[in-house]
């Protein structure tokens, strides 16, 4: 019989600053415990505040009927703790609201009818036991600042940029570079246009990219999503599924928002080439998605003590060799569109969805008015078969959700072009 | 443990859960979980700050206090006490629901076959709230939910159903999953033009909770991030009834006081289309209350969120022949300016899928339009309604 317990302990600290007012400040510091057997290829979960042996006992009790789950029941030990360059417990309330004050000044300006600014640090640390011996203990601070800006114009329209990472207060300090650029963007796009529709040339910024790779292409390679059917990549390990261009990676040891040493089945994080030259190569999984799916596990992550899922934590589009000049010139007409306001794909089909914070309008290659409402949709492996990829690459943070979790992460990619669908008013 | 504040609440909440996992037609896990959370706020000099904890203990009312001191956030008092409307919200068979039970409904789901996810599970929720204006109010409630994923060929399709009691059949409902998952499979391309459309309730409640129901929260009419404050008393949603009522006998988010010791209460939103109020938490209205002040989790502040919003409209009629299931990124809908640009779910023709449709627009607009309502009422999500019918509307494929 295999079993894990688990230990969680969590501190999170919020501070909302909303239209120059300090709200809703708060402090949470949550701990508790699950535990989880497997027996006849079935798993028994409990979580509950007891002892190992009797909630191990708990969860064996709900462990009943007959299934066909097996694990990958490697053991690992380790201790991992971050050590940020500014402790978050060190550094005063008062210099973490001295820097929301001056984000928020920066974002004040004609046609910007509300601000908010939200500040988050959170330290997790988890410690985890399996019925092999393994045993790890890890401690990961994470620091951020949302900016969001409301503008009105023609319409009434918002921006927003996130700076979030594994790290202390230093990270925050980086939000005020972006604080200006915000504003600026919210009042532009409150005047910006309706977009055009039907399938065009779009280039997708950096960010917009990585949300690409995550929503439409990641949630394809989740191991749970292949056993369940639900991807149109099952069964193709080896094959072409992309452009000859085009990598793929998955990667939880980047200092990136989507950071973590071991996973919460207490496996060792690695790096995963999910597509290489445009093979597929693995799926990322599970400790029972790998026994499955012959790969390596280590990407099964949870939401305080919920079940683990299968999940990405920093996934990109590696870089190409296109210039933006030169995206833009070969797209002659079209859009350039920057950043999401959220997406959603149904990995079953590969159709995907999602809006796009703001773009312009490309003619004859050049870069003309901004484009509000704007949505992006197609089928993802369309797609990534006729993709030119520009060459930096960077990372934007998010909370991605998947049955009902939320965990950190990180989207990244270089620039991008593209046929898709546009859609907007 | 002494409190150190002006005033005071504490907010706690239990929650015994019960769920069965099933994974490609195959039982997968079986889960109980024994969770609680209390939150305290506290108010020094007009200022509110919370902490919450597995406990609240003396070092987390040190820290609320101190965060007190920083914020800026007024708020002059807790809700006092008032007499309640007792609403049906707890059932005892509902609870008694054991892990022999989960797992012979999860063998039923999976004998449908080609399941590819679903859960089933059974909670019972008990929420108390006290605070130092005299509030002492207790709840106990249950809920009993199933979601289910078919994959059929290369289609897709979700259903999901949530009771108080354990009063529907989930295979029922995996069953309709797997008929529409197979509609999907042979879904074709249709001609771009104007249709008349009919939206499941799922749909419906997708597309409002997004681009609509956020409009109504007084917080965004305040900070100018919501149409509807300039709207009321104007007629803008044709002969369209909108009433959030949390005092619905078994009503999946019925309650007789709000997480913040409102009591509970009836608000007309909308009354023939003609615009008529809006609703609140305690701290962005506390001098008009409408009880809406709830937690997302134990570490959340109450934040405005609707109980049962009920859709009325005087035209009862037949479904269009274009029937819209569900949508793709509904929550991208932008409920500032009410636009919209959504992909159809497990849409269909006279029973022929359609795909990769979208359609796009403005919500203010497209309710305006509703020709009538067809078929039985249903809760989902937020939203108490049958199918709705709208004319006129470009679907794009």
């Amino acid at each position: 019989m295999y079993y894990e317990i688990r230990e969680m302990s969590s501190y999170t600290l919020q501070l909302n600053l909303e239209d120059g007012k300090f709200e809703k400040p708060k402090i949470s510091e949550h701990s508790g415990k699950s535990f989880r057997v497997l027996k006849d290829g079935v798993w028994g979960y409990f979580v509950g505040d007891m002892g190992d042996k009797e909630g191990i006992e708990r969860a064996k009790r709900q462990a009943i009927g007959k299934g066909d789950v097996k694990v990958d029941d490697r053991a690992f030990r380790g201790r991992f703790v971050f050590k940020p360059r500014m402790n978050l417990l060190d550094i005063d309330i008062e210099e973490k609201i001295g820097l929301i004050r001056e984000i928020d000044k920066l974002m004040r300006r004609d046609g910007v009818v509300s601000r908010r600014i939200t500040y988050i640090e959170a330290i997790r640390k988890v410690r985890i036991e399996n019925s092999n011996g393994g045993e790890i203990y890890y401690e990961v601070p994470r620091c951020g600042i949302i900016m969001q800006a409301f503008a009105k114009g023609k319409t009434l329209q918002f921006y927003s940029e996130r700076v979030a990472k594994v790290g202390g207060f230093e990270i925050a300090q980086k939000a005020i570079e972006k604080a200006e650029k915000t504003a600026e963007t919210a009042v532009k796009l409150s005047n910006a246009k309706a977009p055009p529709s039907g399938e065009m040339n779009v280039v997708m910024n950096p960010s917009l990219t990585g949300v690409f790779i995550h929503e439409a292409f990641g949630h394809g390679v989740e191991g749970d999503h292949v056993l369940q059917n639900f991807t149109v990549l099952k069964g193709k390990i080896g094959e072409k599924v992309a452009h000859e261009s085009v990598n793929v990676y998955d990667d939880p040891t980047i200092h990136e928002f989507g950071f973590f040493p071991f996973d919460d089945e207490g496996y060792r994080a690695e790096r995963k080439a999910v597509i290489e030259n445009g093979i597929l190569k693995t799926f990322l999984n599970s400790r029972e998605t790998a026994v499955k799916l012959d790969g390596n596990a280590g990407n099964a992550r949870s939401d305080g003590l919920e079940i683990p899922l299968v999940r990405m934590s920093n996934t990109y589009l590696s870089s190409g060799e296109f210039s933006l000049e030169e995206l833009l010139e070969i797209a002659k007409k079209g859009v350039l569109l920057f950043g999401s306001r959220g997406g959603e794909t149904n990995p079953a089909t590969g159709q995907f969805h999602f809006n796009a914070q703001f773009g312009y309008i490309i003619e004859r290659g050049e870069v003309k008015e901004m484009v509000r409402d704007v949505s992006l949709g197609g089928n993802t492996l369309e797609i990534l078969k006729d993709i030119k990829i520009g060459k930096d690459v960077s990372f934007d943070p998010g909370f991605c959700g998947k049955a009902g979790q939320i965990v950190p992460v990180a989207d990244g990619g270089p620039f991008t072009l593209v046929k898709a669908f546009v859609g907007g008013a | 443990m002494k409190i150190d504040a002006d005033h005071w609440e504490i907010y706690k909440e239990r929650v015994r859960s019960r769920v069965v996992v099933v994974e490609d037609s195959k039982l997968k896990v079986l889960s109980e979980k024994i969770e609680q959370g209390e939150a305290l706020r506290v108010i020094v000099d007009g200022r509110v700050a919370m902490v919450s904890g597995r406990r609240i203990d003396d070092n987390l009312v040190r820290q609320a206090i101190k965060l007190a001191k920083v914020s800026q956030n007024e708020l002059s008092e807790f809700p006092s006490p008032e007499k309640l409307d007792k609403v049906m919200i707890y059932d005892k068979r509902a609870e008694k629901l054991d892990a022999d039970a989960l797992k012979d409904v999860g063998e039923s789901i999976a004998g449908v076959g080609s399941i590819s996810s679903s859960q089933f599970s059974v909670e019972v929720i008990e929420r108390e709230i006290t605070n130092s204006e005299g509030v002492e109010y207790e709840e106990r409630e249950t809920s009993v939910s199933v979601f289910v994923e078919a994959v059929f060929k290369n289609g897709s399709a979700y259903e999901h159903h949530e009771s108080r009691k354990f009063d529907f059949s989930p295979e029922e409902y995996a069953e309709r999953a797997l008929n529409l998952a197979k509609i999907d499979s042979r879904a074709e391309k249709i001609e771009t033009k104007a249709y008349e459309v009919t939206l499941s309730p799922i749909a419906v409640d997708q597309l409002l909770s997004n681009a609509l129901y956020p409009a109504f929260y007084f917080e965004n009419i305040k900070r100018g991030r919501s149409m509807i404050g300039q709207l009321l008393g104007k007629d803008v949603f044709g002969e369209l009834t909108i009433t959030d009522d949390p005092l619905i006998h078994w009503g999946v988010n019925s309650c007789s006081f709000d997480d913040e010791g409102v009591r509970a209460r009836k608000t007309m939103l909308v009354e023939r289309g003609v615009v008529k109020a809006y609703i609140s938490d305690l701290n962005h209205s506390p001098d008009v209350l409408t009880g809406n002040g709830f937690r997302e989790n134990i570490a959340s502040y109450p934040s405005t969120n609707p109980t049962n919003i009920l859709l009325e409209h005087k035209e009862k009629g037949e479904r269009s022949e274009l029937y819209i299931h569900a949508f793709i990124g509904a929550h991208t809908s932008n409920f500032v300016s009410g636009e919209f640009s959504l992909k159809l779910m497990n849409a269909s023709i006279d029973g022929k899928g359609i795909k990769g449709a979208m359609i796009y627009g403005n919500v203010y607009e497209l309710l305006s339009k509703i020709s009538h309502f067809a078929g039985k009422e249903r809760q989902v999500g937020y939203t108490i309604s049958p199918e709705v019918v709208i004319g006129d509307v470009v679907v794009k494929c």
